[in-house]
């Protein structure tokens, strides 16, 4: 097996490891683990990290210091540390390389050949996105990559940002455990959901989870000992020897540094809790206060419950500031995120509110304020009158005189009373044989009828292709005119782009469609007519703006390239449809 | 039962007034007691108020009220507020356990459903260059249902699915609002951007600070306005007033179409908001050599192939149905009429002047020829100041709600041809 072409970077390099009785070293990368023989420049054993299945150490009573990786098809590889300088430092080796091994285990499993499967996902969901593949990829309209850039990106958009689900406050509450009559024994209902939500609460819980699934024991047998540890029944079996008991001791851990925090807060009033309330005799009614956590047994409860409560707030916190981090990360790729010292760089949401701040919030209310006018812009109209009227031509500015008025009324009243048909001098016989024949052809050819056979419906493949043409030929055409207008040189060269997928569109799909159409179908030409007029529009705008474009900027900036495609093009669109066609300059 | 505080709502509406016609029988019984002192009782006794008609109900006083209310709200309107008519509106309802409640018969969802369906229909009638989309929440995730669009028979097919679907889990103010987010920030800036939520779970399960998506939803211009169902929430007061919106709760069903039919009028634009020239392109229906082709609109489902539909002016597409955006080159197709029906924010209607009926001398109402009769129902008489043309209260509110313009001054040969400035 010989290493891939492409340089991978060596993570970790272990020598004087032995593997088969020889002697050499291992070697650690991103996506596989190697061995090579001491004198040899090729690896004797390579292993992709998703192959494993999982490693093994050797005991520590053992005099041999072993590392056994052991892979899904049960084949198996022994690695023997022998350093010469003793064996602490090859237990320290084997222990650096196996935890090494264990993240790099994890993370390359973690990302499985996800994009293809994540393409063809998409794919199946949509059967829309699936035609236009099909209509465009396969006939090297336009390629593959610019498929999925362009047009599988703005499907993504229209899906949705990906959503993240919080914390509900009693996620705990709703695993009901049902007690099975017969056996005594207790069932619960686990979720992904309750599990996701257990890991976000308490971090702790899914370091253990990480370690002890599925290596050590089942899925099964962790969640029941998490059931029967602190986290939810109140008496603790503290003999046997608990999972959880560190995370028992981690939790006090982060509980006793909150509460310090939130004692020495002087803006906190907590007098009640800690002192014992008087007994104030309040009408007959005696008030007795207990100072809080005086029954031991309340104590450790209440506690517990605020416990989960506040890890449940931080749950929420904290994955807004990974969120922060993850965007300032990707801002500088390389690494800046984290400040030299090592901690990460404190956002507004980090930054505690100075007292001040705080007691001015408290003083603060709604009602005692003034109600204060938002600045509203106003509304400012000229010329009135061009919204009630519009435009008019100009006015005949001389006027008749009254009296002229009266009289032509007059006149007007006593012709139209007089007046009698007279058809034979309404129009000349050869002009009205001229509109008798534009009528009659306008009506043959008819503005709503299909013609396309004797029936005047499409067939139905026919009409569905043509519904598929017409989509995808719509995809096309909207990325064209999304580039006007062009302003930048990415969208110029876009533009320059669309018009040649746009051509060999033309060339592939609508010739071919309309040749089929009229040989077996038997219809007449005119079913793609609007479509090709479609395409001849945003021919002649892309010419007009080529033309506009050539004009200002010097020969140097001329793309010659797509010069002999246009000309081809557009001696082929007059060629194939010379009929007049009428040309609306856009 | 006693009402220990009465709230002044900010839009000087007097909400106590409805809460006490709905308790009208406790309330009686409480007049009676003659040991009650004045400054006992925290409230007026408006109870006194109401009368019943001749039927002896009392809904015809409670709509009453509503309408002097709804007419103080529109005398506060000034006329010379620059609108933000093109308007991009996401409607966020919220499908959680809540909404399973019958305070609202027959259940909240219901009530709430049947009266956005009747929100939608006007909303496009009264905008018609503006879009609609709908966002639900429930089980702590949001879900878009309909995008943005001038077509209302998608978003009205989604509520009919709506109905169906059974209410669970709780909603989630910061995804709901993530997911208006992604679709709103990438709209003009001319536009006008709103959200609507109608919200009524009292609390929301949120995956991280709301504070945040709250930051970018001011910066993206976006005015979100809540109608609650249930109780006031810090949460969604916070909300609106950092963005510029609205905040209020529902009493009762009437009340909560009142204040979801608030939002059909047109809010005041920001000061943010750009003015600049549109694109918008006339498609004539009758075209002399059109080509048969197919709408672009129903490609899914095959339409068929003729001409009968508006071609847009500058691509071709064909489209069935207008007010539409063009799918191919993206301009906006709209008819005269439309435009012309955002006229009423141009030159709104002037409001009437109130007189008592013993100062004016006419006898019947010009627009409904109602003799008006001396009495708690005709106390007062609108009179238009142009025309001089004196109105009933119904006739004026109907005039100033739907008809906008005033048929004294559109039937007064003089008034109509020269325009007055108004």
């Amino acid at each position: 097996m010989s290493m891939s072409g492409e340089r991978e970077d060596i993570l970790l390099q272990v020598n004087h490891v032995r593997y088969k009785k020889n002697n050499g070293q291992l070697y650690l990368s991103q996506t596989r683990v190697g061995w090579m023989m001491d004198e040899s420049d090729t690896f004797a054993v390579s292993v992709m990290y998703n192959d494993i299945r999982t490693q093994k150490i050797s005991p520590e009573g053992k005099p041999k210091v072993q590392l056994q990786i052991v892979l899904h098809d049960i084949s198996s590889y022994t690695f023997h540390f022998c350093n010469p300088e003793g064996r602490e430092k090859q237990v320290a080796e084997r222990n650096q390389v196996k935890e090494r091994l264990g993240q790099l285990m994890t993370q390359n499993r973690r990302q499985p050949p996800d994009e293809l499967m994540e393409k063809k996902r998409m794919l199946d969901e949509s059967e829309q996105l699936q035609q236009l593949y099909r209509a465009l990829v396969p006939t090297a309209i336009i390629s593959v990559d610019e498929f999925w850039k362009e047009i599988a990106g703005q499907y993504k958009q229209s899906l949705g940002p990906q959503l993240e689900v919080g914390v509900s406050g009693a996620f705990l509450a709703d695993v009901k455990p049902q007690t099975d009559g017969n056996n005594g024994k207790i069932q619960y209902n686990l979720t992904p959901e309750i599990m996701s939500s257990v890991f976000k609460t308490y971090p702790a819980v899914r370091k253990k989870h990480g370690e002890y699934v599925p290596h050590r024991m089942s899925e099964s047998e962790f969640w029941t000992l998490f059931f029967q540890s602190h986290y939810y029944t109140i008496h603790t079996n503290t003999r046997t020897q608990n999972v959880f008991s560190e995370c028992s001791k981690y939790d006090d851990r982060e509980w006793n540094r909150d509460v310090l925090s939130t004692q020495n807060d002087p803006l906190f009033d907590l007098n009640d809790i800690y002192e014992e309330r008087p007994l104030t005799t309040d009408s007959d009614l005696k008030i007795g206060g207990t100072k809080a956590g005086s029954n031991a047994m309340h104590a450790l409860m209440i506690k517990r419950f605020n416990q989960q409560s506040l890890n449940i707030i931080k749950a929420q916190t904290h994955s807004e500031k990974e969120k922060i981090l993850d965007e300032i990360a990707a801002k500088n790729p390389t690494g800046g995120g984290v400040v030299a010292n090592g901690q990460p760089p404190t956002t507004d949401i980090d930054q505690p509110k100075s007292k001040k701040a705080r007691i001015e919030e408290k003083l603060a209310y709604n009602d005692l304020e003034k109600s204060s006018t938002t600045e509203t812009p106003a509304l400012t109209i000229h010329q009135r009158d061009r919204y009630l009227t519009g435009p008019t031509q100009n006015t005949f500015s001389n006027s008749l005189h009254p009296d002229q008025v009266v009289r032509l009324q007059k006149q007007l009243d006593m012709s139209v009373s007089r007046w009698q048909p007279t058809l034979p001098n309404s129009q000349d016989a050869e002009s009205a044989t001229r509109a008798l024949h534009h009528f009659s052809d306008s009506c043959r050819k008819g503005r709503s009828a299909v013609g396309v056979r004797s029936g005047g419906q499409l067939p139905g493949n026919l009409h569905k292709e043509l519904g598929q043409v017409y989509s995808s030929a719509g995809e096309l055409l909207r990325h064209f005119w999304s580039c006007f207008p062009p302003r930048t040189p990415q969208l110029q060269e876009k533009l320059h782009k669309m018009h040649e997928t746009l051509c060999r569109y033309h060339n592939v799909t609508i010739r071919p469609f309309q040749e089929m159409a009229i040989n077996d179908y038997n219809c007449n030409s005119s079913i793609l007519d609007h479509l090709t007029e479609m395409f001849h529009i945003a021919n002649t705008k892309f010419e007009n703006w080529k033309a506009r474009n050539s004009r200002n900027t010097t020969p140097a900036n001329r793309v010659t390239c797509t010069e002999e495609v246009n000309k081809a093009s557009l001696m082929f669109w007059l060629d194939g449809y010379g009929s007049s066609q009428h040309i609306t300059q856009v | 039962m006693r009402v220990d505080w009465v709230r002044q709502g900010r839009e000087g509406y007097c909400i106590d007034e409805i809460i006490h016609c709905n308790h009208f029988t406790t309330m009686i019984q409480e007049e009676d007691d003659p040991k009650e002192y004045r400054w006992e009782s925290g409230y007026e006794k408006t109870w006194e108020a109401l009368q019943e008609d001749e039927s002896g109900r009392l809904e015809p006083s409670v709509t009453e009220m509503i309408q002097r209310a709804k007419r103080r709200k529109l005398l506060e309107r000034e006329a010379s507020v620059r609108l933000g008519i093109m308007r991009h509106v996401y409607v966020i309802l919220d499908l959680s356990q809540a909404m399973n409640e019958q305070d609202l018969k027959p259940t909240r969802q219901i009530c709430t459903l049947k009266i956005l369906d009747d929100f939608i229909k006007e909303f496009h009638d009264q905008n018609p260059i503006s879009q609609l989309g709908i966002i639900t929440t429930q089980n702590k995730m949001a879900k878009r249902h309909s995008d943005l669009s001038n077509n209302p028979q998608r978003h009205l097919d989604c509520i009919k699915k709506m109905h169906k679907m059974p209410c669970k889990g709780e909603p989630s103010l910061q995804n709901s609002l993530e997911v208006a987010l992604s679709s709103l920030k990438h709209l003009p800036p001319h536009t006008s951007r709103e959200v609507l939520i109608i919200f009524a779970a009292l609390t929301s399960c949120d995956p991280g600070e709301v504070g945040a998506t709250l930051q970018k939803v001011k910066e993206g211009n976006i005015r979100v306005s809540v109608v609650g169902l249930a109780a006031e929430l810090h949460v969604c007061r916070e909300i609106t007033k950092e963005t510029g919106g609205s905040y209020s709760i529902s009493i009762n069903d009437l009340h909560l179409k009142q204040l979801i039919d608030e939002h059909l009028e047109p809010p005041p634009a920001s000061v943010k908001m750009d003015h600049t020239l549109i694109k918008v392109g006339f498609p004539h229906q009758v075209n002399a050599d059109a080509k048969p082709a197919l709408c672009m609109c129903h490609l899914d489902d095959l339409p068929p192939l003729n001409t009968q539909g508006y071609y847009c002016p500058q691509c071709t597409a064909k489209y069935c149905d207008l007010p539409a955006e063009c799918r191919v080159c993206g301009l906006m197709l709209v008819t005269a009429p439309h435009l012309a029906r955002s006229y009423r924010h141009l030159f709104p209607l002037k409001h009437y002047s109130e007189i008592p009926l013993e100062e004016s001398s006419a006898k019947l109402c010009y627009g409904c020829q109602k003799i008006f009769i001396t009495g708690a129902a005709d106390k007062y008489v609108y009179k238009c100041r142009n025309c001089q043309q004196v109105f009933c209260f119904n006739c004026d509110i109907f005039l100033h709600e739907t008809v906008h313009s005033c048929p004294g001054c559109a039937s007064n040969p003089t008034l109509s041809q020269t325009p007055t400035n108004n």
